[in-house]
């Protein structure tokens, strides 16, 4: 062993094994240099014992207590306070927090899956705008069952001036009070 | 409940008995408050982090495992909260004037007890504990003041054991040199 490692083991004699102390005992025998540092730590860590000031004492303990006391029944009632917090941040514990949440987000998952693959467009379909002066396309095929259905059910109901005179050219309606009454209008 | 052990009182305390928190303040207060002031070396700094570290007992109380004792786990709070003071105060290299006033403000019976000590040195020591790394001084305050196992000191303090003999290496180096320095001063020079 050489003086180095000497040194360092005498820094750390109380950590050092049996075997590492008798190497260390072994090389101060022949080391005067180094024994001189032993006897230094040993010093040293008698000093420490002796001379390390006590901390002074605390102002009061019961004070003390009172503080701790107060902080942690302000922060119980901040906690108790809110409803949520309350549910879930004293009535259950970590693990079980992540489980419910773990439930929740497959629940959302679910019903948004199972809803799309029901009405397969329902959820993505654009809703139809007419705008004046655009040029669109319709499949006429797609509201064609629907206009006749509706043409049937409002038949002889008119809606419009235009819808009545229409109506009662079809017709053959010549005294229709509606459009005579509307034309005659000044 | 005095006799109580910890873990019982933290079970009532788990169970929302504030009485049974207030008796684990009771009882464990002076040990943190000890370590606390040998980590920081102020009253008011260390009775700050007293109040700190129940608080976060407290707030953590449902983590407490039975296995580990509870001063262990107080140890582990009250030290990573002197870390972080210590690391910050590092960080900015500021030099906090030594609280003697506190010593000199305690009741007369704690300083004629004190000076019975040699106060030079004791001032010497003080002050070269606050020029360790915050790492260096955490283990050893852990170490050569609270007696603690190099095993409870690297759970207390999160780090390998290696890291605990190399910081204890440097710190009782440095004490060394000091106290080497003390006594060739102190020792009058032959004519």
């Amino acid at each position: 062993m050489n003086c180095l490692e000497a040194e360092r083991r005498i820094n750390l004699y109380r950590e050092l094994t049996e075997r590492e102390r008798e190497e260390t005992h072994r090389h101060l025998e022949t080391c005067a240099s180094c024994s001189q540092i032993m006897e230094r730590a040993i010093e040293m860590q008698r000093m420490m014992r002796s001379q390390y000031p006590d901390p002074p004492p605390m102002v009061d303990e019961s004070t003390m207590t009172s503080r701790i006391m107060n902080a942690v029944e302000e922060i119980q009632q901040k906690r108790s306070s809110s409803v949520f917090r309350g549910l879930f941040a004293n009535q259950f514990n970590n693990p079980l927090r992540y489980a419910m949440a773990a439930v929740s987000l497959f629940l959302v998952v679910a019903f948004v899956t199972e809803y799309s693959l029901e009405n397969k467009t329902a959820l993505l379909e654009k809703p139809y705008r007419l705008v004046p002066g655009k040029k669109t396309e319709l499949n006429s095929a797609s509201f064609h069952d629907a206009f006749i259905a509706s043409r049937e059910k409002n038949k002889g109901i008119t809606t419009s001036l235009y819808e009545c005179v229409l109506n009662c050219l079809r017709l053959q309606d010549e005294d229709c009070a509606d459009c005579k009454n509307k034309f005659s209008k000044p | 409940m005095p006799d109580h052990s910890d873990q019982e009182i933290v079970e009532k305390a788990l169970g929302g008995d504030m009485r049974a928190f207030r008796l684990l303040v009771e009882r464990h207060q002076s040990l943190v408050y000890k370590l606390a002031y040998r980590f920081v070396g102020a009253r008011g700094d260390a009775e700050d982090i007293t109040q700190e570290t129940f608080i976060r007992l407290w707030k953590n109380l449902n983590r407490y495992r039975p296995e580990i004792k509870l001063t262990t786990w107080l140890y582990k709070i009250v030290a990573n909260l002197c870390l972080d003071f210590l690391k910050s105060k590092y960080n900015r290299q500021t030099k906090r004037s030594v609280e003697l006033d506190d010593h000199r403000g305690m009741s007369s019976e704690w300083s004629a007890d004190q000076s019975l000590l040699d106060k030079e040195l004791r001032s010497a020591v003080e002050k070269l504990t606050r020029d360790f790394s915050p790492k260096q001084k955490a283990v050893f305050v852990l170490r050569d003041l609270e007696d603690l196992t190099m095993q409870e000191i690297a759970e207390i303090l999160s780090m390998s054991a290696g890291k605990v003999k190399s910081n204890l290496y440097y710190a009782r180096k440095k004490m060394g040199e000091l106290i080497a320095l003390y006594y060739q001063m102190k020792t009058p020079a032959k004519p």
